[in-house]
């Protein structure tokens, strides 16, 4: 073998193991692009988009089920939580809008925008959001965009709780 | 008129307008957002409470002292103030022993799932009418959010300069004078609002109570073993926002290793005879006048049985006194 067959073949080597170690060590750069690209965090029910910061009577959802009103603990007015058999919608009542404050999920016939649901591991949870803005192990993964936080709670690895709230984390 | 002198009067006058603007642009607390003046009223009381309540919305909307004294002749006095947190009832169980030294203190622990200031508004409602003392500036320390500062305390009028559109027939017709909005700390709400359906109960993420608030936990139980005073935890019979078994466990934990009493009143709603459709005013969150003259009466029972505290009907100056608040009392019943 000739000097330059060697050398073609270091070459093409080394190539190939660069590939690797990129792919090997960049998983969760791709799994960020992905998170990356959701502009904002929505859920959808019947074709509707619903996220936080919305004014709930814009969005012309079906009536719910049921509606719990009370006073607010985190602000001086009225909280309203809009059940829909499947989630639940938190509102904060102002004079003439109702700002959605809380989306959550109760069970998994119902599904993120992106496809997470209830039940889901917290590997899968990773593979469509990437990297947590907090984590706590084992336990919680939150991901913060805008205004938004969407959180999923863990038990045993696997989710059992998914909220969209107002962002409170920096 | 010397230089000297007017300058001082000039001084003088200023000082004066400013007092008075501050006076005119903070907020009473009389008619509109009354639960700011539940902190000051206990200043005006004759401090002879065998029983002191501390704590959030879930004291002051749930044990009437008028309720107690009737069933048992215990003086008690409710120092309740709208979310209030572990560090703030550990400042006001401070402030509170200045004046006087109660057999019992009843501590509510909703608090111990807040271990950060919550919100300025909420802060102004509990310290804004505390008197100035060590306790007033340790509990602004203590409470402060991230765009707090002291000063705004010191000075209101750097708090409150834009109220001026705010402004209403409340601000002068209680610039110099206060409204009484309770009687010994509760707050008597008759309105009906049943429980009818309440949201999901969801998983937390956390629900280990934080070091900070056990912290605080614990320098009120020692205040009270160093003044000889018996604590009791309690956990209030509101069925939402939901308390879960995990808190419960934590403090029937935390009862047991530091010898105190904690009472869970949720595990007691039969007993106090409680009726969700009748006894709330808030689908559950408080309990109204029927469901605080439950609890208060099965509460009272319960300290008479349990604690060496005096009948001061039997006292007839004491009694005269407690006549006169039951007469209030029973008037704005009946309005």
């Amino acid at each position: 073998m000739n000097k330059k067959n060697i050398i073609i073949i270091l070459v093409f080597v080394v190539i190939i193991a660069i590939f690797i170690i990129f792919i090997m060590n960049n998983k969760s750069i791709f799994n960020s692009q992905n998170a990356a690209n959701i502009e904002e965090y929505a859920f959808e029910y019947e074709g509707k988009e619903i996220k936080i910061g919305d004014n709930f009577l814009d969005l012309g959802l079906p009536e719910s089920q049921d509606v719990y009103e009370a006073e607010s603990c985190a602000f001086d007015g009225i909280e309203k939580t809009y059940n829909y058999e499947n989630f639940e919608i938190v509102t904060a009542v102002e004079e003439d809008k109702e700002t959605i404050i809380g989306i959550y999920l109760l069970n998994d016939e119902v599904s993120t925008k992106e496809g997470a649901k209830i039940g889901d591991s917290s590997s899968k949870i990773k593979k469509i959001y990437g990297d947590a803005d907090e984590e706590k192990e084992d336990i919680s993964y939150t991901y913060k965009k805008d205004n938004a936080t969407l959180t999923f709670v863990f038990k045993n690895g696997f989710v059992i709780n998914i909220d969209y709230d107002l962002s409170n984390i920096e | 008129m010397s230089r000297s002198f007017k300058a001082i009067l000039i001084i003088f006058v200023s000082i004066l307008i400013l007092m008075l603007l501050t006076r005119i642009l903070e907020p009473k607390y009389a008619t509109n957002l009354i639960e700011g003046s539940f902190i000051s009223e206990y200043y005006k009381e004759e401090k002879n409470h065998e029983v002191i309540f501390i704590g959030d919305c879930e004291v002051y909307s749930s044990f009437s002292p008028m309720e107690i004294y009737q069933t048992s002749g215990i003086t008690s006095y409710v120092r309740g103030t709208p979310q209030q947190l572990i560090w703030q009832s550990y400042y006001i169980l401070e402030e509170t022993l200045k004046y006087e030294k109660p057999k019992v203190v009843v501590l509510s622990m909703n608090c111990m799932k807040y271990d950060e200031p919550v919100s300025e508004p909420y802060n102004r409602l509990t310290i804004d009418k505390m008197k100035w003392s060590k306790q007033k500036i340790d509990i602004i320390n203590a409470s402060k959010t991230e765009n707090e500062n002291i000063f705004s305390y010191l000075f209101p009028i750097l708090r409150y300069h834009d109220r001026w559109d705010e402004l209403s027939g409340e601000d002068f017709k209680y610039l110099f004078t206060s409204h009484k909005n309770t009687y010994n700390g509760y707050m008597m709400v008759k309105d009906i609002k049943p429980v009818e359906n309440l949201p999901t109960k969801r998983p937390l993420i956390e629900y280990q109570f934080s070091e900070k608030c056990y912290g605080y936990l614990d320098n009120i139980v020692q205040l009270c073993k160093n003044n000889d005073i018996q604590l009791i935890i309690i956990k209030a019979p509101s069925i939402y926002p939901y308390w879960y078994d995990e808190y419960d466990k934590q403090l029937e934990e935390y009862a047991k290793e530091k010898q105190i009493t904690y009472i869970n009143f949720l595990y007691h709603i039969e007993e106090i005879g409680l009726d969700y459709s009748a006894d709330t005013y808030d689908s559950g969150q408080h309990l109204n006048l029927t469901g605080a003259e439950k609890l208060s009466k099965y509460f009272a029972n319960y300290l008479k049985e349990n604690y060496e505290l005096t009948d001061y009907r039997n006292n007839p100056e004491v009694n005269t006194i407690y006549n006169q608040k039951i007469e209030e009392y029973n008037k704005a019943k009946e309005n």
